[in-house]
């Protein structure tokens, strides 16, 4: 594989990303209880013990906005790796075959992609009920079909190319040419995709919570923790500024990743005849 | 006389909805020779060369071949981007040759004597190399699966002069060393009469004319291949 330069907009995003790792993983030191109510510090601000302040339980926000980030980056991430195994599945039968197989699998990616994925996740949680579990499958359905849409059209332009005709003329065996000798050439639209798709899981999963049909109480969730401190937003303003401001940093951290220079021109070193 | 390791016979075959393609043409290679298939871009020369290798599935005739080797037109494109040089070969000979896989790396090492190559490259990337380095290897690549008879299909045609000149002369060092089959695809007539033995002149997916390289050059006896040479002394005037 070739060595991935990263540009500076990635390189930012990677910091913001490994700090806000740093901040979940932290939590294993923070000695409060993400759950534990403490009546005589109800709607207390920050204080050295509480940076984060508390919320209308006398919980400790800090505590609770790690647990909740962790929370919605497991939910995105196994969302994600369902979304991009199958998308690019799909995708990648579609756009190496065409033909019948192309038509009959991207009629039914049509047919998703016409339903809103917060939709589609809303009817999956309502027939199998909310919690981790079911919102990741719901997340992971619904960016399927944007998944393959954009595999299809790469492997599309991939199977053209004279090196995947060598690969036949070899009797390369297909599954080996789709995926060691075409996959890593379409690295930088899958992993400028899968990004997108981290930022839209996030996004959709805190969408879900703060409607209070993700995760639920007494874990927490990005969402939920918002949706939780709506009523407190005059009286309490940092219950909703620090997970707020989280949330925001994260997708920050992560759009960048997946903006500017594209990962295969940061790694491409080019020499002229 | 010689052994034919390629003969085709009364080969069609048509682009869908389209008057562009080949008719009816029958040609064959001998062991040890250069065969040139020349002609105007677009007459279906590379069509062709693409049935004979089992690229294109033809609607009418006979293919009888050896084994095959092709070198692509587009060095860039028929080289791997993702993939070191070494592994690029090593996948040749697991397919193209699996018994030969225990000794790939000294297979390797004497293929890249033969295209006159540097160890190194196996390190790089296609996009790392020259275009004449490029060609070496997909001359490389073809070569590793022991073909009887290498399809170069405007192997030179994407290069400066200087490289086509040194692409030949390695062309020509194959074909005396390894007595090597070759069918020699261009639309240059400077290059086929350099290397070639034997040629066959296609025009609108037709053979029109065929004959020794010499015997053809000096006493052209259709209308077409005499305008092509005129064309071709123009240019070099």
């Amino acid at each position: 594989m070739k060595k991935i330069k990263l540009n500076n907009q990635k390189k930012i995003g990677l910091i913001i990303l490994l700090i806000m790792i740093v901040f979940v993983l932290s939590g294993f030191l923070n000695r409060n209880s993400f759950d534990a109510m403490n009546k005589d510090l109800i709607l207390k601000g920050s204080s050295i013990l509480h940076p984060f302040g508390c919320d209308e339980f006398g919980r400790d926000i800090l505590k609770r906005t790690q647990v909740g980030m962790g929370i919605s980056v497991v939910i995105s991430f196994f969302s994600v790796v369902i979304g991009t195994f199958f998308g690019t599945l799909i995708g990648a039968l579609c756009g190496y075959f065409g033909g019948i197989v192309d038509d009959f699998l991207t009629g039914i990616i049509n047919v998703l992609f016409a339903i809103p994925s917060l939709l589609l996740a809303l009817v999956f949680v309502s027939l199998f009920g909310s919690g981790m579990v079911q919102v990741t499958l719901a997340l992971g359905i619904a960016i399927v079909p944007s998944f393959a849409k954009m595999m299809r059209s790469e492997f599309k332009k991939q199977r053209e190319l004279e090196y995947v005709k060598m690969a036949k003329l070899l009797n390369v065996p297909t599954a080996r040419i789709i995926f060691v000798h075409i996959l890593p050439n379409v690295l930088e639209t899958f992993l400028n995709c899968v990004f997108i798709a981290i930022n839209n899981c996030i996004l959709a999963e805190a969408g879900l919570s703060f409607l209070g049909i993700g995760v639920q109480p007494p874990l927490a969730s990005l969402g939920s923790l918002l949706s939780d401190a709506g009523g407190y937003i005059r009286s309490a303003p940092y219950m909703v500024f620090f997970p707020a401001f989280t949330l925001i940093l994260l997708l920050f951290g992560i759009g960048l990743l997946s903006s500017g220079e594209s990962f295969h021109h940061a790694y491409s070193k080019r020499f002229k005849d | 006389m010689s052994e034919k390791v390629c003969e085709v016979k009364n080969l069609t075959y048509m682009y869908p909805k389209s008057d562009k393609g080949v008719k009816n043409v029958s040609l064959y290679v001998n062991k040890g020779s250069i065969v040139g298939l020349l002609g105007e871009s677009g007459c279906g020369k590379s069509t062709l060369a693409k049935c004979i290798s089992s690229q294109l599935k033809p609607s009418s005739g006979e293919i009888i071949c050896k084994k095959i080797g092709y070198v692509f037109q587009d060095n860039y494109a028929s080289l791997n981007p993702a993939k070191r040089v070494g592994w690029l070969l090593k996948e040749t000979i697991r397919y193209g040759n699996p018994s030969e896989l225990p000794k790939a790396d000294e297979i390797i090492k004497k293929i890249l004597e033969d295209v006159e190559l540097e160890e190194n490259v196996l390190e790089h990337f296609p996009d790392e190399l020259s275009g004449g380095q490029r060609q070496r290897i997909g001359i490389a690549m073809a070569l590793l699966s022991e073909p009887d008879i290498l399809i170069a299909d405007e192997p030179v045609s994407a290069l400066d002069v200087t490289v086509q000149k040194q692409v030949i002369k390695l062309i020509k060092k194959l074909n005396e060393r390894k007595n090597l089959a070759i069918l020699f695809i261009s639309h240059d007539i400077k290059v086929v009469r350099e290397i070639c033995n034997y040629i066959y002149i296609i025009k609108d997916g037709e053979v029109v004319e065929e004959g020794d390289s010499e015997d053809l050059f000096n006493n052209p006896s259709t209308e077409y291949t005499k305008n092509l040479l005129d064309s071709s002394y123009l240019e070099t005037k």
